[in-house]
């Protein structure tokens, strides 16, 4: 025998001898929050493949109850905005943030991204999906414009699409919570979108605390619509919403498309557009 | 002295020494992380140096990444058609880059059989993957998906990324799935522009010819880099 098969031999046999500390060792570690919130992660996902969606948010959630961590946060927000809204009460809540997809929006024309200020711009979808975004932010360019053959480039053209949003709009109410951060944004638009001039709109703008944070408000809704139960009612989802919205401006894992792929995208419509 | 071990055993003394010291299973998931390839039936084209870059969205993990092809050199051996060496860079999202390096055989349809595979996972050396292994797992080195599309909708000649091109628009439909591709005959090897599918999306970022290997370095043998892994592995600890 060789001396390097001496030498392996002995190797594998400290190998072998040192086994039942190494499983001992690992059934520790598996039993630590981290492996439990991996497991239920792993757990989540193969319901999620099945389809059983509502089942995998719940693992969702225990992993990240165990191990919070904002991409974990990002994707549970952006899956409960893909679930379908129930016929209970707060359905038109629900269909506040039924359009979060990826924090991308969808919006007729340029005409419907509004710049608010130096840093903030708002788009508004058909449906009324309505989504903040920061100028600098490399989420800006994810601001889909659909074509449309309204061409909007005077202030008469603007009011007509407000109004139709708004119309649109006077049926529900409409939620939107956000961070400190964008507290001054919200300020603005409600004042900025809703004027008085439309008697149809009521909107309201307060404060609400949670946790050590301070989240702001808005519900629009049709004129009288505000009534101290929706306010009640608003405010206990002001919470997850706010979190929501949190957690989708800061890292969503499917916000992070390249810009060229919008590039591209827009490429290839061209194309296939022109006649 | 008259060694008592079969030549094989040695290399299962290896393993098992091997699977003390290296953490392989991370290793080996990096290089099964790689990604199901989409090869339209009929459109790939075996050019020499040709290559594509790709961006690509893994629709059940949420995730985006970044897949290049590229033919090397097309070469003769037992198959009628030919055998064409390819290579595939891949780089997930949080993971080390992969470069696989295939030497498969021509078939009209796109790649068929794999015969030598080679992988370089970042911060490794590349090696030679054995034989055995594939023809044991020839699927979890990389994954060609073949799909047939229908009968070409709408053509349309543009620039496409500053260069001219020949945009195909396919669509496919069935009760599985529903696919809308966009072809290229300019894009080598795959032909894809754009491909949108139930479980991916897929855009071309960029093309071109000419490029030189993707590896770093020639690969090892297998065996040659389990010693030098070992070799490496003492050292760190010394």
């Amino acid at each position: 025998m060789t001396r390097i098969q001496i030498i392996l031999i002995l190797a594998i046999i400290s190998c072998h001898l040192f086994h039942p500390f190494w499983s001992l060792a690992k059934e520790t570690a598996q039993k630590s929050p981290h492996k439990k919130a991996e497991l239920f992660w792993q757990q989540g996902q193969e319901l999620y493949s099945q389809g059983k969606i509502k089942e995998a948010l719940e693992k969702f959630k225990e992993s990240y109850r165990l191990e919070p961590d904002d991409d974990k946060g990002s994707y549970i927000a952006w899956l409960i905005s893909q679930l379908p809204y129930e016929s209970n009460q707060d359905a038109n809540i629900k269909s506040a943030t039924k359009n979060h997809h990826c924090f991308i929006t969808l919006v007729g024309n340029e005409e419907k991204i509004f710049t608010l200020n130096r840093d903030w711009t708002i788009a508004i979808a058909d449906d009324g999906d309505v989504n903040f975004f920061k100028k600098s932010s490399p989420l800006y360019p994810n601001i889909r414009i659909m074509n449309e053959t309204l061409q909007c480039d005077n202030k008469i053209c603007r009011k007509k699409i407000f109004e139709r949003f708004c119309k649109n709009f006077s049926k529900n109410f409409y939620v939107k919570a956000s961070t400190n951060q964008t507290l001054g944004s919200l300020r603005a638009m409600t004042a900025t979108l809703y004027p008085k001039k439309h008697k149809n709109i009521e909107a309201k703008f307060f404060l609400v605390p949670h946790n050590t944070k301070l989240y702001g408000l808005v519900i629009i809704t049709k004129k009288g619509g505000i009534t101290p139960r929706l306010i009640k009612i608003t405010e206990q989802i002001a919470a997850t919403l706010s979190e929501a919205s949190r957690l989708r401006h800061n890292r969503l894992p499917c916000t992070r498309a390249p810009a060229q792929v919008q590039e591209i995208k827009r490429e290839i419509e061209k194309l296939f557009s022109s006649s | 002295m008259k060694s008592y071990f079969h030549p094989v055993k040695k290399w299962v003394i290896l393993a098992l020494l091997l699977d003390c010291i290296l953490p392989l299973k991370a290793l080996a998931n990096q290089a099964e992380s790689q990604l199901k390839i989409p090869i339209p039936s009929g459109h790939f084209n075996y050019i020499n140096g040709s290559w594509s870059s790709y961006v690509i969205f893994d629709k059940t993990n949420f995730t985006y990444s970044y897949m290049d092809i590229a033919i090397r050199n097309n070469e003769s051996c037992a198959y009628i058609q030919g055998c064409v060496w390819m290579e595939l860079k891949v780089r997930l999202m949080g993971k080390p880059e992969v470069v696989t390096r295939l030497l498969v055989e021509r078939d009209k349809d796109g790649p068929g059989r794999i015969l030598k595979v080679a992988v370089w996972v970042e911060g490794y050396q590349p090696f030679w993957v054995p034989e055995s292994f594939i023809e044991k797992g020839n699927n979890k080195v990389t994954k060609f998906t073949s799909i047939e599309l229908a009968m070409p909708q709408d053509t349309r000649i543009g620039r496409f990324r500053g260069k001219l091109a020949t945009l195909t628009k396919f669509v496919l439909r069935n009760k599985e799935d529903s696919i809308t591709a966009y072809l290229a005959k300019e894009v080598a090897p795959i032909g894809i522009v754009a491909l949108e599918s139930p479980s991916m999306d897929m855009y071309l970022l960029d093309w071109g010819m000419k490029k030189e290997s993707w590896m770093p370095e020639e690969p090892v043998s297998f065996y040659w880099w389990i010693l030098n892994e070992i070799f490496k592995a003492v050292e760190e600890n010394n």
